[in-house]
């Protein structure tokens, strides 16, 4: 558990320079796909919102569509998105069968060659001939990927075993085209998010989220989780989904910084549940966090509800927003003890805080 | 004194204020600082009791709350148990959430007020 603190922090450098980072392992349908692309219409111009929300739809159903179903149980779609200026990629990654590879190889390499007016009469053509692929596509996505992204489409096949490729797919969307030459030809190589998927696969890492953690963009993550929870009208489901607003929330209410509460949250899979952890800067005295989360995990249930209600009860009597607790609850909810950390750096305190939630 | 209803939002229930003494609060409430939403409730409340000597009945079907929600309910009704009039509290729960009715009865024994449980 130790291990997924320690993770979070790595990752922490790895995404200094992303604005919003977001990475989901898992299986994917509609529904899903609607409640993401939420996600990531927060905090962007209103010119680009329409491109990313097609771009993500179109990526997430072409994961859909060449998703092998048998082989993909083994190995996990991902779906990620990194806004690094003056980008913002969209990266994908899925399994396909050999005869897939060729059609996405040959297509995506054809039309990386064309320019924008080429592009455009292409699209005309397959539209008119409307040869459907057996998969439902024509192709007519990919054109229109293409078209909107303004680079060429990074793709990059991995054999797995065979007839089985991982297809990783990237699309750099220019978020900013007032930045220099230099930086919008240099978009972020399809490689890192590649290096990235290995990473978060050999953590048995699911969900990571690296930005702002106010209720606007915490929202989309929450009814992602309300969706996956099975049980959700019962206890465990409940407590589940109490665990992570108030770990989130936590983040918030925390932050060294009062303008954007940034942060960061990733779900692992553990032995027989999940791990929930965030990792942020801390405005507050770290010396007193410290002692507080010492003290909750050393009590039993009956001292915590007893403390919860002293606590809350106090709280109704000054005027601050905060009830003070959220840890109480956190604590109290599994009954599981609250993993932290404290780390300095030239920033300041950074906290990572994690949980892990047993299913039954 | 005149009814007032504060509408569901994404993050917070329909808040149900009726000069007849009726209290309805209803959905889910999950903001980080919920001190702003139930501000215009507490304010009904605290002119409310100035004026009227009635009991107040609380109905309370939350289907969840998170720990800033807490301190506001708590705070509506610690305001009903200390006024004069009186009142109770209608807490309902899904039947197979064990957690919501627990909350409820966590509820309960920091306040006088009678509460009366209805799974659904």
């Amino acid at each position: 558990m130790v291990n997924d603190l320690k993770l979070i922090s790595l990752l922490r450098k790895c995404f200094s320079v992303d604005k919003i980072c977001m990475f989901y392992r898992g299986n994917f349908d509609d529904a899903f796909t609607d409640k993401l692309i939420s996600l990531a219409d927060y905090d962007v111009e209103k010119k680009a919102k329409k491109r990313i929300s097609f771009l993500m739809s179109e990526s997430f159903q072409n994961i859909i569509r060449h998703g092998n179903e048998e082989l993909n149980s083994q190995h996990n779609s991902l779906f990620g998105i990194r806004a690094v200026a003056p980008f913002l990629d969209i990266f994908s990654s899925n399994v396909v069968n050999n005869k897939d590879r060729l059609f996405l190889e040959e297509k995506l390499g054809m039309i990386n060659k064309l320019d924008k007016d080429q592009l455009k009469k292409y699209y005309t053509k397959v539209l008119e001939e409307g040869t459907l692929s057996q998969k439902g596509g024509a192709g007519l996505g990919l054109i229109e990927m293409a078209k909107k992204s303004q680079k060429p489409i990074q793709m990059e096949f991995i054999k797995l075993e065979e007839d089985a490729y991982a297809f990783n797919m990237q699309i750099d969307l220019i978020v900013d085209d007032q930045a220099s030459t230099e930086l919008l030809n240099q978009p972020m190589p399809i490689e890192e998010n590649t290096a990235m998927y290995d990473l978060m696969v050999n953590n048995n890492m699911i969900f990571l989220y690296k930005g702002d953690f106010n209720d606007e963009t915490i929202s989309p993550m929450l009814n992602i989780l309300e969706g996956n929870i099975s049980d959700k009208n019962n206890s465990i489901g409940y407590k589940i989904y109490h665990s992570a607003v108030e770990l989130m929330q936590n983040v918030a209410r925390h932050s060294s910084n009062t303008m954007t509460k940034e942060g960061m949250f990733a779900i692992n899979e553990a032995e027989k549940g999940c791990y929930l952890c965030t990792g942020n800067y801390i405005a507050d005295k770290a010396e007193a966090l410290e002692e507080h989360i010492k003290k909750l995990n050393s009590l039993n249930k009956s001292e915590l509800d007893e403390l919860y209600r002293e606590r809350l009860k106090a709280s109704v009597r000054v005027p601050s927003n905060n009830a003070g607790v959220g840890l109480i609850d956190l604590r109290r909810n599994f009954m599981t003890p609250i993993d932290f950390k404290l780390a300095e750096d030239k920033t300041g305190n950074y906290l990572t805080i994690g949980i892990e939630i047993p299913y039954s | 004194m005149e009814n007032k209803v504060i509408n569901a939002t994404e993050l917070g229930p329909e808040i149900i204020l009726e000069n007849t003494g009726s209290i309805k609060i209803t959905g889910k409430s999950r903001m980080e600082d919920a001190s702003l939403y139930y501000k215009d409730a507490h304010e009904w409340l605290t002119a409310y009791l100035k004026e009227a000597n009635s009991p107040i009945i609380v109905t309370m079907d939350l289907s969840y709350f998170n720990s800033s929600s807490a301190k506001q309910l708590l705070k509506l009704l610690m305001n009903i148990d200390e006024a004069s009039s009186g009142g109770k509290v209608i807490w309902i729960y899904p039947a197979e959430n064990d957690t919501l009715l627990e909350r409820g009865e966590e509820l309960q024994i920091m306040l006088d007020l009678p509460f009366e449980y209805k799974a659904k």
